[in-house]
């Protein structure tokens, strides 16, 4: 239960070594926090990112989760929320691509749009239905403000979040009649080891800066976080750039 | 799949929160009319189990059952037995306080122990074994059942005492509800020579001369209670208003007032907006508040004849005060610590108005000794009962050091008004605790009554 006053007792991070994941299970925690499940590829990543958990929850777990082998996905959240409520479920699961080479090949297209779009929606539906089932909880989704606008430079991973993008927004209104807070999280660029060597946006942040932007969304209760917040304005200028201005900009 | 399906979908889903409008959650919301409905519910194994809820007063998620079901009790509401020479009367669970006022004040009897509102079941009463202005002298609510009857998880219904069932009778008064639902009770009421108060008050400039007060005259006032200034700084630190009454004889009373003694409060005389922004009730709008309420007081006045509902529930006089905390809500915190610990009195007053933690409802009071109950709340000592809005930076830590600093002075926190506290300190708080576990299993072997309290302190 997360308290009268924010704190969370559990938290469940799927994408359990995301630096945006983990920066928020860090935000998120206090001495209320008391179970962290974190859920990936590999057990042994996992292990070694719960140990980077400074002054965090008495116990962290670490799950096996493969996003794409979504028939193990019910019975791998039952087993979790058998242990007790989540009261935060984060979903940090994506892949970035490589646009310039996937879109010479259909089947790296459909990788990205799988993992991105479909295998997480559906991951999300699950983790969405359990915390309707306990009656409380927030589940937090990280979309994309390339979500926004298509854009020649990273449409695929683009359209993968506007996917996301889109069912997220469905689940915020599920969620009202449910006690499920949904919070729909549109970073812009951020530097991790996902964005390594790219050339940096303007408005740049650390995963630090986006985890401290999604806790206080969720204190007040917001839905929709962009971050950095001039983002939301960056978003909004993209929304309406006719294209010829669009194919000019850098990046 | 623990998916909606599995919800109780005959029953309204319904969003629940305490009186502070913190920490909602989503639930089966089943009215009771009659007994057969709570027990088909609680026989029917229901998923994340059962906890009734009355008025919802309690300030956190003590009535409320996120994904499970919650008994809606204010309809099993009849007054079943009244016996005019002992004042000695059989009630169902969900008959407030208000009812028992405005049944009986008129034939001279009065509620054993009154509340800071009449807006509470006597279920709810019961389950978190409330305590009024008069603990020093009769203790609390759960003192003065003479027996009730619970229905328990595994759907038997027992006839509680004091005296044949201690064990089972003492878990249920205070027990937050999670012993089984009360569903009827006896309740042993006061008899009082009038609907007026005799009310003397005095006013004091710092927390020692007003704790100095109130130990004097709680030894000739069965009604005790002190407002403190809790923005008070330096040497006013604690300053606040004490007010002491009984109940009015006849020849006290107004020639008016002797016409009809046994008067009875009416319905709230105004309503507070709907919706009312955030920050509303800051350290400033509070400190003015209290500057005002500190000076309209006289320094000393006795034998001040008052009404009732003006003497013991002045808030109920606003219907939905706790919406002037906006949609953030607000917590209360109460404690008590035992009369030698009064310094954590005033490091609580420190280190909240460090903060500006502003509370315009700040409650100091004396308690009387503890009863067998396990979970009750009062012990001998002094009460503090703070409204905080939630939204105050560095309450969460400051609240955590107060804590510890209750709990290693003997103390405890009031769980019907708890929405925040650590698991861990409720084993130092209640050193009963797992006697009080162990009945409960007996009661309720499955854990079919549950609430989001529970789960989130591990009770």
């Amino acid at each position: 239960m997360i308290d009268s006053l924010g704190n969370a007792q559990s938290i469940l991070l799927a994408g359990g070594t995301s630096e945006i994941g983990l920066a928020l299970v860090q935000e998120l925690s206090s001495p209320r926090l008391d179970r962290v499940v974190l859920a990936g590829r590999s057990i042994e990543d996992l292990d070694k990112a719960g140990a980077t958990l400074s002054r965090s929850a008495a116990r962290i777990e670490s799950v096996a989760l493969d996003i794409e082998q979504t028939t193990h996905h019910d019975a791998l959240l039952d087993g979790i929320f058998a242990a007790g409520d989540v009261d935060v479920a984060i979903m940090a699961i994506g892949v970035l691509g490589e646009q310039s080479k996937d879109e010479q090949d259909p089947d790296a297209v459909e990788h990205v749009l799988k993992v991105n779009f479909t295998d997480s929606a559906t991951l999300c539906l699950r983790l969405f239905q359990r915390l309707a089932a306990q009656g409380h909880g927030t589940l937090v989704v990280f979309s994309s403000v390339a979500a926004v606008r298509a854009r020649r430079a990273n449409f695929i991973y683009g359209a993968s979040k506007a996917g996301l993008d889109a069912f997220t927004q469905g689940l915020i209104e599920m969620g009202r009649e449910n006690g499920v807070n949904v919070v729909l999280v549109r970073p812009g660029f951020v530097r991790t080891k996902m964005t390594e060597g790219m050339p940096e946006a303007p408005f740049t942040v650390d995963a630090s800066d986006v985890a401290h932007d999604v806790a206080n969304a969720m204190r007040k209760g917001r839905t929709i976080v962009y971050s950095p917040a001039p983002v939301a304005a960056v978003a909004a200028t993209l929304k309406v750039l006719p294209r010829p201005v669009l194919r000019k900009m850098p990046r | 799949m623990p998916g909606l399906h599995a919800l109780n979908a005959s029953f309204r889903r319904t969003r629940l929160t305490g009186w502070g409008h913190t920490s909602p959650s989503v639930g089966s919301l089943v009215p009771v009319d009659v007994e057969q409905d709570a027990a088909s519910i609680v026989s029917s194994n229901p998923v994340r189990g059962v906890i009734a809820r009355g008025l919802g007063r309690s300030y956190g998620d003590a009535a409320q059952n996120g994904g499970g079901s919650t008994l809606d009790m204010t309809t099993f509401d009849r007054v079943l037995d009244f016996d005019p020479a002992s004042g000695i009367v059989e009630v169902e669970a969900g008959v407030s306080l208000n009812t028992l006022i405005q049944r009986f004040l008129p034939l001279g009897w009065f509620i054993p122990v009154s509340p800071g509102t009449r807006a509470v079941t006597v279920g709810g009463a019961i389950a978190a074994d409330v305590h009024g202005k008069n603990h020093h002298r009769v203790g609390s609510f759960g003192e003065h059942i003479r027996s009730l009857d619970l229905l328990t998880g595994d759907g038997r219904l027992l006839h509680l005492t004091p005296e044949a069932t201690p064990a089972e009778f003492w878990a249920t008064v205070g027990g937050m509800g999670l012993t089984g639902a009360v569903m009827r009770a006896t309740i042993a009421l006061t008899a009082v020579p009038s609907s007026f108060v005799s009310v003397g008050t005095r006013r004091a400039e710092d927390l020692d001369a007003l704790m100095a007060l109130q130990v004097e005259m709680d030894a000739e006032h069965p009604y005790s209670v002190a407002w403190i200034d809790c923005l008070s700084k330096g040497a006013r630190l604690g300053r606040g208003v004490l007010t002491v009454g009984r109940f009015a004889e006849l020849d006290e009373l107004l020639p008016s007032q002797a016409l009809d003694p046994h008067t009875i409060p009416g319905e709230p005389l105004i309503e507070a907006p709907r919706y009312l922004p955030n920050g509303l009730l800051n350290r400033w709008t509070v400190a003015a508040f209290n500057e005002m309420w500190f000076r309209k007081a006289p320094r000393s006045r006795d034998a001040e004849i008052q009404s009732m509902s003006r003497f013991f529930h002045p808030l109920d006089g606003i219907g939905g005060w706790n919406r002037m905390y906006g949609s953030n809500g607000f917590l209360q915190y109460q404690f008590v610590v035992p009369d030698a610990r009064a310094d954590v009195v005033r490091l609580a007053i420190e280190e909240l108005s460090s903060i500006g933690a502003a509370s315009f409802l700040a409650v100091l009071k004396r308690f009387g000794p503890h009863n067998p109950a396990p979970l009750s709340f009062p012990i001998a000592g002094w009460t503090l009962a703070l409204d905080i809005p939630a939204g105050v930076d560095g309450l969460a830590p400051t609240l955590d050091r107060l804590d510890e600093a209750v709990a290693a002075a003997g103390g405890r926190i009031y769980l019907a008004k708890d929405s925040r506290m650590r698991p861990e300190l409720l084993a130092a708080m209640y050193p009963l605790l797992t006697e009080w576990q162990d009945v409960r299993s007996a009661l309720d072997p499955n854990g079919t009554f549950q609430s989001d309290l529970a789960r989130r302190l591990t009770l």
